[in-house]
């Protein structure tokens, strides 16, 4: 079954068969789960557009209690390998030095430090970003979505989040003529209780 | 100048490199007997990095693309300090052998960190043979001192599309970067020669761009191996010429010059077209 399919069972179940739990989510760690999460990034190609792309491999945790959300921590390992822009070649040059420079590099990481809590469901989430051996503090605002047990009996929460960071602050400046400096993000994030 | 980016840092750095040899010759070099304009030939591949990557790398160096940089500084100080040493050239035939064994090292080193193989072993003695022969044979060559410079700027020149085909525009920036700079220092040696080719322009200019190589042919693995050794074979051009007793036939020394450069250009040449062969170029994106 594949990703998209999963989700629509999953959400149909919910709906139909109403097994949605409205059990208050307690402190607790979360596995993300890689096969309901994402991290997309868009980046300006030329003006003309955004290339869209994402990573493939990646995994982390983080700790959440919905009723004090602003103790709330993630980490997050993403595998600088895994680019993938869905173009095989373009996907090479992005591993090699001129941007991930994955064999040396083979690892971007993202450790939070502190979170704010904006609205009732709403928050910014500020953390450290290490990509290419460089360290910056990067905020991502973040809407949390739901905590509930999914029709299968696991704890599950959810969240959304977007933000932005300069690439060429990380010491990837190849081409910044051409393709944008300015990174998108947008993450959708599933965790299962521990 | 120009809205384009990559001709504006091509003409910025032979701008830059006619420039300054060109002062350094005239108000230093004439008037005190010495060789400061060949300096200009590891400051051109200093400035061909800045506009190649748009930064100053972070030091200490993160990453072999930074490590370029700070090789190329090293080399350029440690060549104005060979200069000055009695026993210049065995110092700098030892350094020819030993350096670029150590660059190849320091630039394989997340890789050899993680876990020594063959394929590893074998392209570090690539990366080590390639550079020791590049130095080693440019060194050589400094009693005619145009000859030397018209090579480095040929193995640039070529070394540029080896590195597009292997999917590495910074590097392809780089070299042809050094390359323009080269040229514009070339032109003061036409057809009279006049900046020498001295330690700096070797240890500044020449092993960066082995750093440069050893980035591709290590980390990256993109370069064509068969293109890369066709193209050392620029480093016999003149050889060549030696041999064929051409300059004795030609009338003078800008046509040996032009004949020179055109014979150098051969591999080069074939260098570029076999790495098209065997890595056609991506389609854009």
């Amino acid at each position: 079954m594949n990703k998209t399919t999963s989700t629509i069972v999953a959400l149909a179940l919910s709906a139909g068969i109403g097994l949605t739990s409205a059990m208050p989510a307690n402190a607790a760690t979360f596995e993300i789960d890689p096969t309901h999460s994402n991290i997309v990034f868009l980046v300006d190609h030329l003006g003309y557009s955004r290339m869209v792309g994402q990573f493939q491999d990646w995994g982390g945790s983080f700790d959440f209690d919905e009723t004090k959300p602003e103790t709330s921590s993630i980490q997050l390992i993403i595998k600088t390998e895994s680019v993938d822009t869905d173009h095989a070649k373009r996907d090479d040059h992005l591993r090699s030095p001129d941007f991930f420079n994955a064999v040396e590099f083979p690892e971007l990481t993202f450790k939070s430090t502190a979170v704010k809590v904006t609205g009732k469901n709403t928050g910014e989430l500020t953390g450290d970003v290490t990509l290419l051996g460089v360290t910056k503090p990067v905020t991502l605002d973040v809407t949390f979505n739901k905590a509930a047990n999914n029709p299968w009996g696991q704890f599950v929460a959810g969240f959304s989040a977007t933000g932005s960071l300069k690439r060429s602050e990380f010491g990837m400046t190849t081409m910044l003529g051409g393709l944008g400096d300015k990174i998108d993000l947008i993450i959708e994030v599933e965790g299962e209780r521990q | 100048m120009t809205g384009n980016p990559v001709l504006f840092d091509i003409l910025a750095v032979l701008a830059a490199g006619f420039t300054l040899a060109g002062v350094l010759y005239w108000t230093v070099d004439r008037r005190v007997g010495s060789h400061y304009a060949a300096i200009t030939g590891g400051l051109v591949f200093l400035l061909a990095f800045y506009l190649a990557y748009d930064r100053l790398p972070s030091f200490p160096p993160r990453g072999s693309t930074n490590k370029v940089f700070y090789l190329s500084l090293a080399g350029l100080i440690a060549g104005l300090v060979v200069e000055r040493l009695p026993h210049r050239d065995r110092v700098v035939k030892a350094a020819a052998v030993l350096v670029p064994l150590a660059v190849a090292v320091w630039i394989a080193w997340p890789r050899l960190a993680r876990g020594i193989d063959a394929q590893l072993l074998t392209l570090l003695a690539i990366g080590w043979m390639a550079g020791t022969l590049l130095l080693w044979r440019l060194w050589d060559m400094r009693a005619s001192p145009e000859v030397p410079w018209i090579v480095l700027l040929v193995f640039a020149l070529g070394l540029a599309p080896l590195t597009q085909l292997g999917a590495s525009v910074g590097t392809m920036m780089l070299a042809l970067a050094f390359a323009a700079g080269l040229g514009g220092i070339a032109l003061w040696n036409f057809p009279t020669p006049r900046i020498a080719f001295t330690a700096p322009p070797l240890l500044g200019g020449a092993l960066g761009l082995i750093g440069a190589t050893d980035t591709l042919l290590l980390i990256s693995q993109k370069i064509n191996l068969v293109g890369l050794g066709v193209l050392l074979l620029v480093v016999f051009a003149n050889r060549f010429l030696t041999i064929a007793k051409v300059q004795a036939r030609l009338p003078g020394p800008a046509s040996t010059q032009v004949v020179l450069t055109a014979v150098v250009a051969i591999p080069a040449a074939i260098a570029v077209a076999t790495a098209f062969v065997f890595s056609p170029p991506a389609t854009p994106y």
